[in-house]
């Protein structure tokens, strides 16, 4: 009777633990799903299977209404549990640490970071790579502001507005860019969403990094050939500080800063060499790339002490320079 | 207290003290004999109570660290309501928040650049004529910021603080926003202003037969020329409409006694730069009148001595309550307004004497605590200074005596120099208490049909008499415009909303005749809204009553040439631009008829002094502005000048009479049961005031310096209907207001009301007990002697030069305090063991050779001018409004949580409670210390230092252990109790609003859910949050909230702007490495709106900048130095500038007596020196200086702690 009652408390006690972690995990999921009644049979399930280990768990160690005649009460193995349980917990620390070392950080779960954009969104790799717009065509006021705008729909109407461009061309995109013609009609604004976010207590002047010679590049990554823009650095504290501790390595003459494909050439496009010379080649026959070291670089003609020169002054290292 | 100007070892000086009555309260008074000076600033900290004694010795004020009431049960209460509702709310953070980018879509503003500020000029018109002009922040389209505008003649690029705070009026929640028609008979109705015109054009269409027969009009007394056109046409069309300026705050004097002296009214323009003697005759000079700032600018720039022998001006203010003027004088004389008047007919009579001028029929007089000779003693020196003195009469003084002070100046030679005249205009010199009362006789006969008024309230504030409400209610239709909700908007038929003068055009004239034209910022935010202007053009029935076109037509008129005309478009674009058109008229010096200004002060006689029984009364308006600003958060939490009471208008008086009344405050917290819950308010007793058979009942506060038998009351309190902030803040004093006299009168009684009444007063917060010398002053002769002398100091590692003192620091503790090594690595600490200044060394972190800290610049530093600081907190508003510092209610002030980073720190000095001898003033925010004691302390490294110098911040790392605010010795770090920042605080703002009768007027408004405190529920589950207030916050400053410690920061975002603006405009050059903003490129906030220019910032390792160049001079001291803070906000000493056959000059603050001879002494006597700091009997050997038992404790555990460190 004992027996029964508290295996009847300990699978109810299950439910009940299994049943609320669902409900929790239920709470971080999409709004969209409702299975709830799904949900209260699979903890029953859950429940019951539990309950049946407890059952056989209890014939294998069977205890006779209260009396461990004979048998030991803890089998042999136990007297390994505090060996076992040492390295569990120890281990279960260093694990907890390591996730939280690894999955806690902005790398983690900002680089990468893709959304859609509204209708078919906007495409750099077209406009900025093939067509070979320079940034500062939209994105205007970079050298001016701290905050470097998103163009208006008037600037995409400048190529988009009917029997603009090429006819064929035209013709090939006219259902793509119809959303701009509408909003411009409607001078609504197309909500793009926001990829690149530093907190609201952090300040980002976008044109004191530009005019100082620091490529868009070196934060937004080779955004030229990007056909839907993601997020490639944890613009995180550290990351900042990195360079701001280091300036010089990320710097570029000033003509190059919106150049992102001469950008990535200087700094990550040297042919790989074997010892003697011979340049190494992958299974396609092509050759393997390699990222140049800094004293390799050719800075378009500029010495490093030019480039160094466009900072004025060493990037301030102070809390107050960002978090105001 | 126990500020002591001199050095402490010269202060058995003692010169004898009068202790007063009122001292006598408390028993455990420790005055001592008292030497030099005394510096106090409430009646606690002069008697030293015991109340005072706790309040300073706590960080912040018993209860200020409590939750609301917190009892334990309320706390677990509140904990469990804010768990709940976190665990809902927590949920949804999980996912990464979807930001969207709204970028402009076909309409793109040419200028706008995201990210950038725009600035554009524009103008406010002030109350009674005049105009300031201004330069406005806006962010992409929505002003954030006014600041001054530079090419205006008057304010020349400073700000009132009115001016300042305006922004937030336009972002009132609570302002109207459509319009609303009072329907006979079914009650209030939503209506549209397409409702109004159709319904205007019909009812206004009977005025065309009877000619305006039983119309008439009530507009607020500015001098706008396109009104003026406008009401002209109107007037013309309605022959019978009658017009009245209306300005519940006008004093008659100067505009009568202008009419008197020269024949015609006048306005009058004073230039004190070339001034040596002046004297101010109950004027307030400084703070009111349309050229307040002017006189500020012109007034300080004779009192800014560096070097000794510079010259300077010497002030003489006679008056009742003490003012700004008051507080820069050099021979303050506290004398009721009724013996004002006697003061001028006798100094007249002395001046004349000399000048020869025949006097004989003017009475004799005598003024109650001025002896004759003093009085011709002061003439003198103004006949010594013929040509170059001056008479400051005040507005509110009789029109004789006002005149006679005209008759003076002209005796004086003063007139062409210091003072001009120019012609007033009739809109501006009517008297506006005549036509309200006319208006109102009319109102009563039943004659009025329509009454329109145009942005003023005479609901509200017409005088009490004239019992205004229930003749407005007389009148058969009733249309109102005006931008905020009023008195007169809910009594009236239509209640249109109107525009803020941000948000539409208009012009205003200066009182020198200057023109600015008043550019609208934003669109009116609850379109369509109206200006009055706008609303006169329709009633007259033009056709295009744009505001735009009436401007432009109005300045064509004005002799620009014709719209249109390539004449007339470039003086418009060019007046835009600057803000203003100069005149070219240089003022007149008038014809001033000398026998007739005799005559009529001959007639008018003395006055008698008041007594207890008859009391004088001056009414006055302070920082809400005769009630105007009510609903403005920032005017209403500003600490006043002089009680430092904020959210209220007690009716003060000297302690005196509050004494032989049996008035004086009491203090609730002598309540030794439960000392935690007590609530730490000082109570005022309410009294009864009766004048002209009105009476009222209010709550009586004192204030030292103020004239006996004289009640100074505040206007512009108690409303009623005007918002959420500031319904029923106050009484109002408008019921006792005379409609026959201006600003003062006399035959007040006061009667004990019985009952306290709480007040919140801040004059006794963040103290700093204990602490020496924060406030320092020197007679010019000694100035003159010592001013440029230096002293090098062995072992002083704190001096403003290294090693070296200067006159300021010589009269301070620190060349009395024993060697100092520093626990801080400072190379500008000079001693051994800190890197050397000149050398590079490396930087681990960074793994390079770094130049050592404070050694690169820019290095930010600070100087406050205490010579030219009139008090006007127009700082601490700048301040608010460019770093987005919230308000938090009268209850929060009260408990010490008031969240300025700015506190104007006003020191009472001598031994007289009454009569103190002279006002001290001094702004202290953060000082920024190289070696900060905040730092040091702080858990997280939350504060730290900038390698300019500058203490920062990092908002988001502090966790709010106020470690920071316990170990800083200024007081000056403010900690976020509540989330004050993110909504407008609804939990307490205005402790007297009562929901029954608000939700009645407000029903529309953000005035409900207010039944439980909204400071407890996360942010993002607060219905109310006010998106329209958060339009005005300054988007380069992070809004800080709960929890969260916060301080001035120097205006960092300024910082970095200037600083990026250089390097990108390629004025940062590249060998310049040192200094590379220039000095001037950029203002911080309080000192680009300081109007004397008391505030001065910059680079202090540029040696051309204007505050090396303070911070060089002999006046220049650290406060408190000894503690080898560093700070980088340095203070500059009162100069007096008292006249030797008045006063006797202090002795010399450099003589040490027994010590020795001033020069060698020091650097061998310190030993000795502090051995006498720590023996007891140090009272007994200076010859009992002022030391009471526990700052001798604290002397000893500093000496000891300095002991242990050395």
């Amino acid at each position: 009777m004992q027996l029964k009652l508290s295996r009847s408390c300990i699978s109810c006690l299950i439910v009940f633990i299994t049943g609320s972690v669902r409900e929790n995990k239920q709470n971080f999921g999409s709004a969209e799903q409702h299975p709830a009644e799904k949900d209260a049979r699979l903890d029953v399930l859950v429940g019951v299977d539990l309950w049946v280990c407890v059952v056989i768990v209890s014939k294998l160690y069977p205890f006779n209404g209260g009396v461990l005649a004979l048998k030991p009460i803890f089998p042999k193995w136990m007297n390994a549990l505090p060996t076992i349980l040492f390295f569990v917990v120890h281990g279960g620390v260093v694990l907890v640490i390591a996730g939280v070392w690894y999955y806690a950080t902005p790398k983690f779960w900002e680089v990468g970071y893709m959304p859609t954009q509204p209708s078919t969104g906007f495409n750099h790799q077209i406009h900025a790579g093939k067509l070979g717009l320079d940034c500062r065509y939209c994105h205007t006021h970079v050298e001016e502001s701290w905050h470097s705008n998103v163009p208006a729909v008037s600037t995409c109407m400048g190529c988009h507005a009917e029997n603009k461009l090429n006819v064929d061309l035209a013709s090939a995109t006219d259902e793509k860019v119809q959303f701009i013609r509408d909003a411009y009609e409607q001078d609504k604004p197309i909500e793009w969403r926001n990829i690149h976010v530093v907190p609201d207590y952090a300040t980002f002047p976008h044109n004191a990094h530009v005019n100082a010679g620091v490529s868009c590049y070196s934060c937004h990554g080779q955004i030229q050939g990007m056909p839907v823009v993601a997020q490639v650095e944890s613009l995180s504290m550290g990351w900042c500080l990195d360079c701001h501790r280091n300036p010089t390595e990320n710097l570029v003459p000033k003509d190059k800063v919106t150049d992102l494909f001469w950008v990535e050439t200087e700094w990550f496009n040297k042919t790989k060499t074997d010892k003697d010379g011979n340049v190494v080649l992958d299974g396609a026959g092509q050759p393997v790339l390699e990222p140049r070291d800094t004293a390799e670089r050719t800075h378009n003609g500029w010495t490093p002490e030019e480039l160094t020169a466009t900072l004025l002054r060493n990037p301030p290292l102070s809390c107050a320079a960002c978090h105001y | 207290m126990s500020n002591l100007d001199q050095c402490p070892s010269t202060i058995d000086k003692a010169t004898g003290s009068t202790k007063s009555s009122i001292a006598a309260k408390d028993d455990g008074v420790k005055l001592g004999k008292v030497s030099g000076k005394k510096y106090w600033r409430s009646l606690e900290e002069y008697t030293g109570t015991q109340e005072f004694t706790e309040f300073v010795h706590r960080e912040f004020p018993k209860g200020a660290s409590m939750l609301g009431e917190a009892t334990r049960r309320n706390f677990v209460k509140i904990m469990g309501a804010g768990f709940a509702i976190a665990g809902v709310a927590a949920m949804p953070g999980c996912r990464r928040p979807d930001r969207k980018i709204l970028p402009y879509s076909k309409n793109v503003p040419e200028d706008i650049i995201p990210g950038k500020a725009l600035y554009y000029t524009t103008a406010l018109p002030l109350p009674g004529g005049g105009v300031e002009g201004l330069l406005i922040e806006t962010h992409t389209g929505r002003p954030t910021k006014v600041e001054g505008n530079p090419l205006h003649p008057n304010n020349q690029g400073k700000t009132s603080a009115f001016a300042q705070a305006s922004v937030l009026g336009l972002y009132d929640p609570e302002r109207l926003k459509f319009p609303v028609y009072n329907n006979p008979t079914r009650g209030k109705l939503d209506a549209t202003w397409d409702d109004f015109n159709a319904w205007q054009k019909t009812h206004f269409a009977k005025f065309d037969e009877n000619q305006g027969e039983g119309l008439a009009f009530i507009v607020d007394k500015k001098s706008s020329p396109s009104r003026q056109r406008l009401i002209n046409a109107i007037k013309a069309r309605w022959t019978k409409a009658s017009f009245t300026m209306w300005n519940p705050a006008e004093s008659r004097g100067a505009i009568d006694g202008s009419a008197l002296a020269f024949g015609s009214p006048r306005f009058t323009s004073y230039d004190f730069s070339s001034a040596q003697r002046v004297v101010s005759i109950g004027s307030n000079f400084m703070d009111e009148g349309p050229e307040a700032l002017k006189n500020s600018r012109t007034f300080a720039s004779t009192r800014k001595v560096l070097n000794s022998g510079d010259s300077m001006s010497r002030l003489y203010a006679v008056e009742a309550k003490p003012s700004g003027a008051g507080s820069l004088a050099d021979h303050r004389y506290r004398v009721a307004p009724s013996e004002i008047h006697n003061f001028t007919i006798a100094l007249a009579k002395a001046v004349f004497s000399h000048t020869g001028v025949n006097a004989t029929g003017l009475p004799d007089a005598t003024v109650t605590g001025m002896t004759p000779k003093v009085i011709a003693e002061i003439a003198k020196d103004l006949i010594d200074h013929r040509n170059h003195a001056v008479i400051v009469p005040g507005d509110d003084l009789s029109p004789e005596c006002w005149a006679l002070c005209m008759a003076i100046n002209s005796s004086l030679n003063a007139m062409g120099n210091q003072v001009t005249v120019t012609p007033m205009g009739a809109d501006l010199s009517g008297n506006a208490n005549e036509e309200l009362a006319a208006l109102t006789a009319q109102l009563n006969a039943g004659r009025i049909d329509t009454l329109v008024t145009l942005y003023a309230n005479p609901v509200y504030d017409a005088p009490g008499e004239l019992n205004f409400p229930s003749a407005f209610a007389r009148a058969k239709t009733t249309i109102t415009l005006n931008d905020a909700m009023s008195e007169t908007e809910f009594a009236s038929t239509w209640s249109l909303n109107g525009t803020h003068y941000l948000e539409a055009w208009g012009d205003a004239a200066g009182a020198d005749g200057s023109l600015s034209i008043i550019q609208p910022m934003i669109a009116p935010l609850y379109e369509p809204a109206h200006s009055d202007i706008e609303l006169l053009s329709t009633l007259a029935g033009d056709e295009d009553t744009d505001g735009y076109t009436i401007v432009r037509d109005s300045w064509a008129l004005m002799g620009n040439g014709s719209v249109g005309s390539s004449g007339f478009e470039s003086s418009w674009k060019r007046t835009l631009h600057d803000g203003v058109k100069s005149t070219q008229d240089e003022g007149g010096i008038g014809n001033l008829s000398m026998t007739k200004v005799l005559m009529a002060a001959a007639r008018k006689g003395a006055n008698n002094a008041p007594g207890q029984g008859s009391m004088d009364v001056m009414f006055y308006t302070s920082n809400n502005n005769n009630g105007q600003c009510a609903n403005n958060g920032w005017l209403q939490e500003l600490p006043e000048f002089g009680p430092s009471v904020v959210w209220d208008n007690p009716i003060l008086m000297s302690p005196n009479t509050a004494k032989a009344l049996g008035v004086l405050p009491e203090h609730s917290w002598q309540d030794e049961f439960n000392p935690y819950t007590k609530q730490q308010m000082p109570q005022a007793q309410k009294i009864t005031v009766t004048l002209n058979g009105q009476s009222m009942t209010g709550a009586a506060w004192i204030l030292p310096g103020m004239a006996d038998n004289t009640l100074a009351v505040k206007l512009g309190y108690g409303r009623e209907i005007v918002g959420k902030v500031g319904y029923s803040v106050g009484h109002n004093t408008y019921a006792i207001k005379p409609s026959t006299t201006g600003m003062t009168t006399r035959g007040a009684s006061v009667k004990k009301a019985g009952g306290t009444y709480t007040i919140a007063s801040t004059q006794n917060h963040w103290s700093l007990e204990g602490r020496h010398s924060l406030v320092r002053a020197m007679d010019k002769v000694w100035w003159d002697k010592y001013g440029n002398e230096t002293k090098v100091v062995k072992d002083a590692v704190y001096g403003l030069e290294h090693s070296t003192l200067n006159a300021a620091e010589m009269i301070g503790e620190l060349s009395h305090t024993p060697p100092n090594i520093s626990i801080y690595e400072n190379p500008m600490n000079d001693s051994t063991g800190d890197p050397d200044p000149t050398k590079l060394h490396h930087n681990k972190a960074l793994d390079r050779e770094v130049p050592p800290r404070y050694t690169q610049g820019p290095q930010w530093g600070m100087s406050i001018d205490m010579n030219s600081c009139t008090g006007c907190n127009v700082c601490t508003i700048a301040c608010q409004s460019e770093n987005n510092i919230p308000i938090v209610g009268k209850n929060e002030v009260a408990k010490g949580r008031e969240m300025q980073w700015i506190r104007m720190d006003r020191y009472f000095v001598g031994d007289d409670l009454n009569n103190p001898d002279e006002i001290l003033l001094q702004p202290v925010a953060c000082v920024h210390c190289e070696n900060a004691p905040c730092e040091t302390v702080c858990p997280v490294n939350a504060t730290v230092h900038g390698d300019e110098g500058t203490n920062d911040m990092a908002y988001n790392r502090c966790i709010g252990t106020r470690y920071c605010a316990n170990n800083c010795p200024y007081k000056v770090r403010r900690f976020n109790f509540f989330d004050y920042g993110v909504v407008k605080f609804n939990g307490g703002l205005n402790p007297n609003y009562t929901s029954v009768k608000a939700d009645e007027l407000f029903e529309k408004t953000v005035a409900k859910d207010r039944t439980f405190n909204q400071n407890f529920i996360p942010p993002r589950l607060r219905k109310k949050l006010d998106e329209i207030s958060k339009m005005q916050y300054n988007p380069d400053v992070t809004v800080r909230s709960r929890g969260v410690m916060e301080k001035c920061s120097f205006c960092i975002q300024r910082i970095h702007q200037a600083r990026q603006d250089v390097k990108i405009e390629g004025i940062w050059t590249e060998d310049d490495q040192v200094g590379p903003i220039p000095d001037g490129f950029f203002n911080v906030a309080c000192q680009q709106a300081c109007p004397s220019g008391a505030i001065s910032f910059g680079d202090i390792l540029d040696p051309e900048s204007q505050v090396s160049k303070e911070k060089e001079s002999g006046r220049s001291y650290l406060l408190l130095g000894y503690l080898n803070t560093r700070p980088r906000t340095t203070y500059m000493m009162r100069v007096r500038n008292p006249n030797p056959a008045i006063r006797a000059f202090e002795h010399d603050p450099m003589d040490h007596g027994s010590h020795g001879d001033h020069g060698g002494g020091h650097d061998t006597g310190h030993d000795e020196h502090n051995d006498g700091h720590e023996s007891d009997g140090h009272g007994e050997t200076h010859g009992a200086a002022y030391i009471d038992r526990a700052k001798q404790y604290f002397d000893q555990g500093y000496s000891m702690s300095l002991k242990v460190l050395s």
